[in-house]
Formats: structure tokens, sequence, C-alpha cells
């Protein structure tokens, strides 16, 4: 029993990062169109920002905050440079150009930091385990575990309530509307593709602690990412809470109940949702 | 006269949203017919339910005394019936020439020839410039459609349509957005095609100059429902007509 | 005959020619390495009769790389007596893997359909990696043994680079042949309609789905035959095969080269190896280089090197023939 309470709370505490890094890629594609190859690289470059910040100053706090500021602007950077000129044509180039900022990135990481390793370790306050029952927990863990949340209720204000939020919800429904009302839309898509790139980076730092820090990273989280946003819906915001929170505790009780598919297990999700809800769970299309 | 087409209590609803409500109506064959109607009536998702684009919600569909209900489009382009678009509908990085071939191949059912070069087809070939010809687009048979002007990309369409060889053809809005000398030249091209060919035609517009210069017979849909049918004569006189027009909310 | 199918025939010629003498001017490694180029150029072209010709981008083709190349292994290793056969048994079973993969997903589109055959291909590397009793799990297969290749009263040992180099050849020149002619064909036209507009074709009387999932499973014969070559080649099947990262080199290959270009491809292999082999000289981090080319590349040629240069070509030619008028 106490197990299968551990396996939820790695699965939750798995599905908020996700949920971090999802979000942004949803924004992103809800807005520009664009489904992000480079995504999964830009939450490794938040790690890897975190950890060399943790190195030189040794204040975890300080990393979280700047980390992701960085890898904003190296959103900002990609966004207003290089994605620009593909809008308006074919969806596959513009997966292709993502494709080749992912290629420069995680070998920019390669040359930069090596191909091993790397630790962080949490702050001194989340340092530890705690006791729950019949087991003891990361406090970490559980921290990412009770900031999930927040972050979710504060980007759900920030979409309900601020000005830009309703900018960027009012042009993810109808891009050429915005445009009509005088939303500057260059302006929009950038400030739209620093704002999903910094939640990824947010997302990178946090996961800093959590996980070893590699060049290989995010090739598999892009992955992950994709799972969730496509079974969620593709720009729905709810949706990639929920795929995030089910890929989350797939990966958790696949683990401890059926170890050898739980690999495949994402995947076969991913089809059989596609297959039967082909615009993802929360969409309302058919 | 005997009925090419009878739809019966024709019903489409996008969830709470009733589209189309229990249309019931019938086109003679070579009896030039035109479904018209205000901005939003229905006309489009009436011809998407006929040519198979979705299936109705409820209603038959009757093509020459067979069911087509829900079929899906590729079958019902097969069974004879053909279709233009309101907006443009064409293969645009091919060539003419290629745009009429590849529906001819595929009433020919020539698909599945794997290795036999489409271009080495001499009766295909012949085919496809039968048909450009009596469009007036032969020599540009081997221009890119990009290439082409506004309403010649229209015409291509058309050749598109009459390569199927289909019984009935239905025409979206076919002058939309043309000047008015090509809205001309199409009428003129509906009414020789009407004349030459065993084609029946069945048209939506939303020029009435157009409508009434070419149909024989005219349905009026208005919120979704038939509000009409008739004569062009009968149809300018009747004066629930021309309030739908006016833009007043008629409760029909 | 007119000038440009004279030139064009020559043009073959020459490449022929070429493809025969090189192995006696150069060296092992270079032959090796032009035998790479031409399974990977196979594996790209097979990609681009889906992606180019059909308009649909398959993020997950190397599964039916990967399950050649496994059955292939799995056979050769356990003493199968032709390898010619052995070859067929696997390209077959990629064929099979299209089939099943291409029935399911055909019916999507665009980012879609590549989300979907990502996920797909990716099982077929959980599934590699992890039925070890079979595939050997992250080891793969190895030590394949390699049956001497008999053609009638002729018995070729396929060992030496040299006669693989050749054998290779044969089957690069058999793909050209087939899938020129496919594209060529009246049912290549109706893919490229497809591509071109799908709701047009459809009330055509297409059945995009059946031509969509032809197409699909011919990709996928000749992305098999591309994956068993290079088991054979390299002496093993290993579960990066199927990753999705292998499934990103055809694609970067058809873009690097040209994708609405037949082509195109093995340009794109060509110049893919030539950036690898000569970056690597210096440094292991090449992919670095591979993506600040592609980008410029996406951005500026989106009809990639050889898409670029013949339009360059006939722009020329038309202004001249204007010029002459």
């Amino acid at each position: 029993m106490s197990l299968f309470f551990m396996n939820f709370l790695n699965g939750i505490s798995l599905g908020m990062l996700l949920f971090l890094i999802s979000i942004g890629l949803t924004i992103i594609f809800g807005v520009l169109g664009v489904l992000n190859f480079a995504h999964g690289s830009l939450y490794m470059l938040g790690a890897y920002f975190c950890f060399q910040i943790v190195s030189l100053s040794h204040n975890f706090w300080g990393a979280l905050i700047l980390a992701p500021v960085v890898v904003a602007l190296v959103g900002g950077v990609i966004e207003s440079m290089l994605l620009r000129p593909v809008y308006g044509r074919d969806v596959s180039f513009q997966l292709l150009l993502t494709f080749g900022v992912l290629l420069v990135l995680d070998d920019a990481v390669r040359l930069i930091w090596g191909s091993g390793y790397h630790i962080v370790d949490p702050p001194p306050l989340l340092n530890g385990v705690v006791h729950l029952g019949g087991f003891t927990y990361p406090v970490y863990s559980l921290f990412i575990l009770f900031l999930g949340p927040f972050i979710g209720l504060g980007l759900w204000a920030f979409f309900r309530f601020t000005l830009w939020g309703k900018k960027i919800r009012a042009s993810s429904m109808d891009r050429e509307m915005a445009a009509g009302i005088g939303i500057n839309v260059n302006h929009l898509f950038t400030g739209v593709f620093m704002f999903g790139t910094w939640l990824a980076g947010v997302g990178g730092a946090l996961a800093a602690p959590l996980r070893a820090i590699g060049p290989s990273m995010g090739e598999k989280i892009i992955i992950e990412s994709f799972i969730v946003v496509v079974i969620g819906g593709l720009g729905s915001f709810p949706g990639a809470f929920l795929g995030a929170m089910i890929l989350g505790l797939i990966n958790a009780y696949g683990a401890q109940y059926l170890p050898k598919a739980t690999m495949a297990l994402p995947y076969i999700l991913l089809a059989i949702i596609l297959l039967t809800k082909p615009r993802g769970l929360l969409s309302k299309e058919t | 006269m005997s009925a090419i087409l009878e739809v019966k209590e024709l019903t489409k609803n996008f969830g709470k949203f009733q589209a189309v409500a229990g249309v019931t109506l019938t086109v003679e064959r070579k009896e030039l017919t035109s479904l018209i109607g205000p901005n939003g009536a229905g006309k489009t998702t009436f011809y998407n339910m006929l040519s198979g684009k979705f299936p109705p919600t409820s209603g038959r569909i009757i093509f020459e005394g067979r069911d087509i209900t829900g079929l899906p489009s590729h079958k019902i382009a097969r069974i004879g019936i053909g279709r233009s678009f309101q907006i443009t509908n064409i293969f645009s990085q091919m060539t003419v020439m290629q745009n009429i071939l590849s529906a001819l191949i595929a009433h020919h059912k020539k698909g599945t020839s794997f290795f036999s070069p489409y271009w080495k087809d001499a009766g295909l070939v012949a085919e496809a410039e039968k048909i450009l010809d009596s469009l007036g687009l032969l020599s540009f048979a081997h221009v890119p459609t990009t290439q082409l002007s506004y309403g010649d990309k229209r015409l291509v369409e058309i050749g598109i349509v009459l390569a199927n060889y289909p019984r009935l053809i239905l025409l979206d809005e076919p002058t939309a957005g043309m000047t008015p000398e090509e809205t001309e030249r199409m009428i003129a091209l509906i009414h020789r095609l009407a004349e030459e060919t065993d084609t029946t035609f069945f048209l939506t517009e939303h020029d009435m100059k157009v409508v009434f210069s070419v149909s024989q017979k005219i349905y009026v849909l208005h919120q979704g429902r038939l509000l009409a049918e008739g004569t062009p004569e009968e149809i300018r006189e009747n004066t629930q007509v021309q309030e739908a027009y006016l833009g007043g909310s008629v409760s029909a | 005959m007119n000038g440009s199918a004279r030139k064009k025939a020559l043009l073959a010629f020459a490449a022929l020619v070429l493809l025969g003498v090189l192995p006696f001017v150069v060296g092992t490694y270079s032959i090796m390495l032009i035998t790479e180029i031409m399974i990977m150029g196979i594996f790209a072209l097979s990609f681009n009769l889906l992606f180019g010709y059909t308009g649909l981008l398959s993020f997950g083709h190397a599964a039916f790389f990967g399950v050649s190349g496994y059955v292939t292994a799995f056979l050769l290793i356990h003493d199968f007596p032709s390898l010619l056969l052995a070859l067929l048994l696997g390209t077959l079973a990629a064929a099979l893997a299209a089939i099943v993969v291409g029935y399911f997903s055909v019916r999507l589109d665009e980012i879609y359909f590549a989300i979907l055959t990502l996920g797909f291909g990716m099982m077929f590397y959980t599934l590699v990696h992890q039925w070890r009793s079979v595939t050997g799990g992250s080891d793969g297969l190895t030590g394949l043994v390699l049956p001497s290749l008999g053609i009638g009263k002729l018995s070729i040992d396929v060992s030496s680079p040299k006669s693989f180099y050749f054998i290779v050849a044969v089957f690069f020149i058999i793909t050209i042949l087939v899938l020129l002619r496919i594209v060529r064909s009246s049912f290549g036209l109706i893919l490229m309609s497809i591509r071109e507009n799908k709701e047009r074709a459809a009330f055509t009387g297409i059945n995009i789905r059946a031509y969509r999932l032809a197409s699909f499973v011919i990709s996928g014969f000749f992305a098999g035959v591309a994956g068993g070559l290079f088991a054979v080649f390299d002496r093993m099947a290993s579960p990066s095969m199927l990753h999705w990262t292998a499934s990103a080199e055809p694609v970067l290959m058809t873009v690097l080269g040209g994708a609405h270009v037949f082509f195109g491809p093995v340009i794109g292999a060509i110049l893919f190896f030539f950036i690898e082999h000569v970056i690597t000289k210096f440094t292991d981090i090449w992919m670095i280089f591979l993506g600040a080319i592609l980008i410029p590349l996406v951005i500026f040629f989106p009809d990639g090197v050889l898409g670029t240069l013949m339009t360059r070509r006939k722009k020329m030619r038309e202004a001249r023939r204007e010029g002459e008028e």
C-alpha cells in the first residue's frame, strides 16, 4: 500500500514537471502555430544554466530565478531571428527549423559542459527526506509537488485576468482577428515564445536537483511533452495538465506493475488517443 | 422529365445549431436548378452533404434512384456527382494538363498502374486536350496553375469536374470573386455545357443576375429551411423572398 | 531524342561509369563511405516518396529500416544460408510493419501524422530494446555470419568491402529505377494531387487513404531494403537504428538535397556524410554544424540544394529564351 502511495507521489511530481514544460509547448503552438522541437533542449538549457549559476554562486534560489530568464532570452533570439521568416509556410518547415535549433543547442551543451553528467544539490532548506507512514520521501520532490499547483494557478490567473493573458488567449483563438483589433502580432509572438521558453527554463531549473544533468535530457523530455500536449489536445491549457498527470502516473505505476512494458506505455497511449480522438482528450472538435 | 436528385427531409446539426433543417427538394434531369439564399442560409452545408464531405444528421439523398446518404466523397464522385467549391480548389503546384489528367486517371481507374508514365497514355492525353480545348485553356496546358489568372483557375476547376464525366454537377458560387467579363464567360460556359452534354447543373449563387439568367428552377433557402421554390419569375415576385433578402427576420 | 533527354541519358551514363570505376580508384575507407552513402540514399529516397510526393512527413521511418535490419541480422546470426533471401525476408517484414503502421497513420494529417508515426516508431524501438531474448536488448544483435552470395555458378564473397560495394550499388540503382518509374506513373500523379489538395482529390473520386497507404507501404518496403543492407554493412543491428533520432536522418538528408526533386535525397545523403566526414576530422561534435547548416537552408533555400539549383537553371533558361524572342 505504501508503495502504491509513493508511486502516486512520484507520478504527480513527474507530472508537475512535464506540465511546466508542456504548457509552454502548447501555448507556443496555440498562438504561433509552431510545434517547437527545440523545447526540450531549452528545458535542458535551464538545467545547465541552473547548474552553472549554482556552481559559481552556491545560491540555488538565485539560479532558479536567473536561469529561466536567460533561457527566455535565448528563446527571444530564436523566435525573432529564425522562426519569423518561416511563418505561413508549411508546418513541416517550422518543425524542421526547430529541429535544427535542437541539433545546435544539444551539441552546444556538449561543447560547453562536456558529455558527462552533472549534479545540483537541492538547497539546504529542501535537502533530506521526510517520513510518510511507511516510507521516506525526498523533501525536494514534495516541494515540486506543491509548487506545481501554485504555478498552474498563477498561469491560470495570468491568462484569465491580465491584459497580456487575454491578448494571448484571443490570438490563440483567431490570429487574424488579433491583428485586426490592433495587437502587434510580431511583439506578441516574440513575447509568447519567450514566455513559453521561460516556462521550459523554469522546468529545467527545478529539475536540476532531481535528475542527472546530461546532454540527452532534452531529447527524452521533448518526446514525452509531445505526447502530453497531443493527448491533452494541442493548444489546450487544461489538456496539458491532464496529459502531464496521466503520463506522470503511467510512468510511475508502469515501473511498479509492468516494468517490461513501461517504456512503451506512453506511445501506446498516444496511438490510442490519436486514433480515437485525433485532436486530443480535451478538444471540442471531433 | 425524371428526377436525377431527390433530397428528403435533409437535416444537419452542428452541436445545438441547426444549419440545415428538414429540406426536401428535387432536381429534374437536364433542368438547370439553383439554390439561393442569403449568407449563412446553409447552402454550402447542404452541398457538403450532397457531395459527401460530411454525413447529414438525418434525411435521405437519392441520386438516380440510389440512396447515397452518408457515402464518403470519393464514392459519391465515382457514382456521378461532381462539384466545384466557393474558393477555387485545384492542384496548385501542378500544370493545367496534370490537373485534368489526375481527374481522368481517377475516372478511368488507372491510378493503380504503378509503372507506366501517364504522359505516354495517348488516349488519356487526347481526352485531356479535348476538355482543355472546350474550356479555351489548351494553350495553357503546360503552364503551372499558379501562373494562371483567377478566372482561368476557376475554369481549371470546372475542367477537373468535367474530367469525371459526372451526370450531376454541383457548382458552389461559380462566379464568386470574378470580374464582370469573367462572369459573362462563366455564364456562357454553363449554358453551353448544359446544352452540349448530358450533364445536369445544380448551382448556388450569390449574384442574382447570374441566377435569373441561367436558372430554369430556383429553390430559396433561408435559415436552414426551404422558403420558396419556383421558376425565376415566381421567385422574383415572391414577397417572402424579397423580405429575406432585404434582411428582415422572416419567421417561416 | 531531344537535347534535354540526351543530356539526361549522358548524365546517367556518366554516373554509372563513375559508380563502377570509383572502387578501383579510391581506398577501402572511401569505398565503405560511399557504400554507406548509397544505403542511406536508398533510405532517404524511400522516405521522400512519402514526404515529397505524397505530402506526409513521417517521423518514424526508422522503424521499417530497423525492423528489416533486425530480421536480416537475426537470420544471419542463426546461420541462414542465403544472404539475398535474408535481405528479402527482412524487407518483407518491414513492408508488413508498414502495412500495420500505415493503416492507422494515414488517417491523420500534418503534425498529427508526424507525431503518430513517431509514436509507432518508438513502440518498435522499445520492443527491440526490451525483447532481450530475441533482439539482444540494448546490445543489439552482433556477429553476423555472411554466407557467400551465389548467383548461378558464380560465388561472390561479400565480406570484402569492394564486393559489398557492388551489391549495394546494384540495389541502389534498382531502387532509383523503380521509384523513378513510380513517381512518373499515373499512380505517382495521383499521389502528387493528394499532396497538393486532399479535398479536391477526394471529390475527384480518389480514395485518399488507400493511395496514402500504398505509398506508405512502398516507402516502408524500400526503407527495409536500406535497413537490411545496413545491418549487413555494420555486421550488427542495434536499437539505435530504430530510435526517433534515426528517423530524423532521412528527413534531414531530404531537406538538405530538396524534397521536390527526385534526386534531392541522394544529393542530401552525400552532403550529410560529407559534412559529417569533414567535421569529425576535427571534432566529434558535428551535429551543431549540421544544425547550423540546416537552419539557413530551411529559411532561405526551402527547396534544398539540388532543388534550388534546378529552379535557378530553369529560370536562367527561360530568361535566355525570352531574350532570344
